[in-house]
């Protein structure tokens, strides 16, 4: 069933529904906004050739969770990106697809997507409507082929009338799959956890142990974590390997490197948001650290120097980030506060 | 002032009513060989390196067709002008077909393999450059300009992949032939083009393709392109 966001509280708000066109412009569709609170920039970035609309993200809802979309109708793209999960599955290496295989990245959250400045962990997606025809077609992933998934498409009675309603130029097609999914994908927008209630309204509804968590965070995380997207939108190596020379699967192992071709950038992989991050273990780029605890102890003692290393994380012989094991908790206690209840029932 | 603005409206219409009278259609019929014979496929081996090799997919984006006059000027530019050109044992598309041009002399026509840097930023795109056709690339954003596809024989029974896929926008290449033609009305003219494969491995970079059976990126992917930019493509004298 579709559903528009009922739960929502910022309003979907229809928008003069018109664009003016001449006599030859087909695509008179209403188009609609988000609103977005302030602490998150005031607005929803949106890509210029593929607008918002209604019809658009109602389309990209229902092939995000249709099963039909894989080539053994049993995967679709909420099974590695479950919402309650915070869009993610629980998998360090997911093997959720129709092979069965491991993948050789953790299924990232989508919360918050439509900020991203790269997408995939090492950047490689450029926009997010270039990005679906990886997890659609990769054999370890959905395993479609896209001539085929326009034949079934335009055949079927339900799903035919609805892109050619969304995307009336398009109709059915690889790209209109793709920009419907891209849509539906920038409204998975998470800003209302604690923290953000805490930041935009009232500073008394946090403890003491997470106000002091925060304190810490803002000390030694929010360089690469900014607030209040919780991440920089860039790309680092936080010190998790000493050597990167498995040059193997077409450079997966070497981070943004196999994007870039830059030897800077060997290692280094994109700062996730920690929006919903006690919703998304396990962690990092491979899911190797399984819970919060062993994420804060990796930045505490278990840092690994290389050439590329962050230098925020090394100061002379000093590695890592200097926090005893009670700070360690607190800024855990913080984390807990950036898990959004609302976003992920959403759906 | 009303009555010229429909004037003008007026004569648009009519010249649309006769335009197919006097403009022509051009060829450009692409033909892939191997060490100067048409390219056959897998079933065909053929030797270089010391080695045994034989084909399975050659497919090229050929992209924004230009014609030039004899001072260089360009006086055509093809809109939208994306061409996959595509030949494996069972498939032959190798043409590119430019309809309703204007008549004239074109001393030489200006082409590129690869995407443009513009086009080549996003992939939710129809027509020779949608995904399925299997030039985009799954994990990064952009096509592959070229891909070829075979296999190597090291020695009887053992066999390895032989892969290239050159794209990124530094191996985007701009070729300019001369060709000395003229486009007339209601006929088609046909330029037709060579495709050396060999020369992919020749000049000014020797590939030794036992050594680099893959190259997707990095360094020797930017000398295929190189190579693909110097001498990949020869022309026949036109009819």
């Amino acid at each position: 069933m579709l559903k528009i966001h009922k739960n929502y509280i910022f309003s979907l708000l229809l928008i003069l529904g018109f664009t003016i066109g001449g006599c030859n412009e087909k695509e008179i569709i209403p188009q609609y906004t988000i609103e977005v609170p302030d602490n998150l920039g005031g607005y929803l970035p949106q890509n210029g050739r593929n607008k918002f609309t209604e019809k658009g993200v109602l389309l990209g809802e229902k092939i995000f969770f249709d099963q039909r979309f894989s080539s053994n109708g049993k995967v679709s793209c909420a099974t590695c990106h479950e919402p309650e999960r915070a869009f993610t599955d629980g998998l360090a290496l997911s093997n959720l697809g129709v092979s069965g295989k491991a993948l050789n990245r953790n299924s990232p959250t989508l919360a918050n997507v439509a900020w991203a400045v790269g997408l995939f962990w090492d950047g490689g997606a450029l926009n997010l409507e270039s990005l679906s025809f990886g997890p659609l077609t990769h054999v370890d992933e959905m395993n479609n082929d896209l001539d085929s998934l326009v034949d079934w498409l335009s055949n079927d009675p339900e799903y035919s009338p609805l892109f050619l309603e969304a995307f009336p130029a398009l109709g059915v097609s690889s790209a209109s799959i793709s920009r419907a999914l891209a849509q539906f994908q920038r409204t998975l927008i998470s800003a209302n956890s604690k923290y953000d209630q805490y930041t935009r309204t009232d500073e008394n509804i946090f403890s003491a142990a997470e106000k002091r968590g925060l304190q810490l965070f803002t000390q030694h995380c929010s360089s690469c974590h900014e607030t209040d997207h919780l991440t920089d939108f860039d790309y680092h190596n936080n010190g998790l390997d000493s050597e990167f020379n498995d040059t193997s699967l077409e450079e997966v192992f070497m981070g943004r490197y196999r994007i870039s071709r830059d030897e800077r950038d060997i290692g280094k992989y994109k700062t996730p948001t920690l929006r919903n991050i006690a919703l998304t273990a396990p962690y990092m780029h491979d899911g190797r650290f399984p819970t919060l605890e062993s994420v804060l102890i990796h930045y505490a003692k278990g840092v690994q120097d290389s050439e590329t290393l962050s230098p925020i994380l090394k100061d002379g012989e000093q590695l890592g980030i200097k926090l005893s094991p009670k700070e360690q908790s607190e800024i855990i206690e913080f984390l807990h506060t950036l898990t959004d209840e609302e976003f992920i029932n959403n759906y | 002032m009303y009555a010229s603005t429909l004037v003008l409206a007026l004569s648009v219409t009519s010249c649309n009513d006769t335009k197919e009278l006097d403009k022509g259609t051009l060829i450009i019929q692409f033909e892939n060989l191997l060490d100067g014979e048409a390219l056959k496929f897998e079933g065909t081996r053929y030797n270089r390196d010391q080695v045994d090799f034989q084909i399975a997919v050659l497919k090229y984006y050929i992209s924004n067709v230009k014609f030039l006059d004899e001072t260089g000027q360009v006086i055509y530019t093809e809109e939208e002008s994306y061409h996959l050109l595509e030949e494996t044992a069972s498939r032959k598309d190798l043409a590119i077909e430019l309809t309703e041009l204007e008549v004239q002399e074109v001393s030489s026509i200006e082409f590129s393999i690869g995407i443009d840097p513009e086009k080549n930023l996003s992939l939710d795109n129809t027509g020779d450059l949608d995904p399925s056709n299997e030039m985009a690339w799954n994990w990064d954003t952009g096509y592959k300009f070229l891909l070829m596809e075979g296999e190597i024989f090291e020695s009887e029974g053992t066999r390895k992949g032989m892969v290239y896929h050159i794209g990124g926008n530094e191996n985007y290449k701009t070729i300019k032939k001369e060709v000395n033609t003229k486009i007339k009305a209601g006929t088609t003219t046909t330029i037709e083009i060579k495709a050396e494969v060999l020369s992919l491995f020749d000049a000014p970079h020797y590939i030794n393709i036992n050594e680099v059976n893959v190259a997707m990126g990095g360094e020797n992917a930017s000398k295929i392109a190189e190579n693909y930019a110097n001498n990949f493509f020869s022309i026949n004298t036109p009819n």
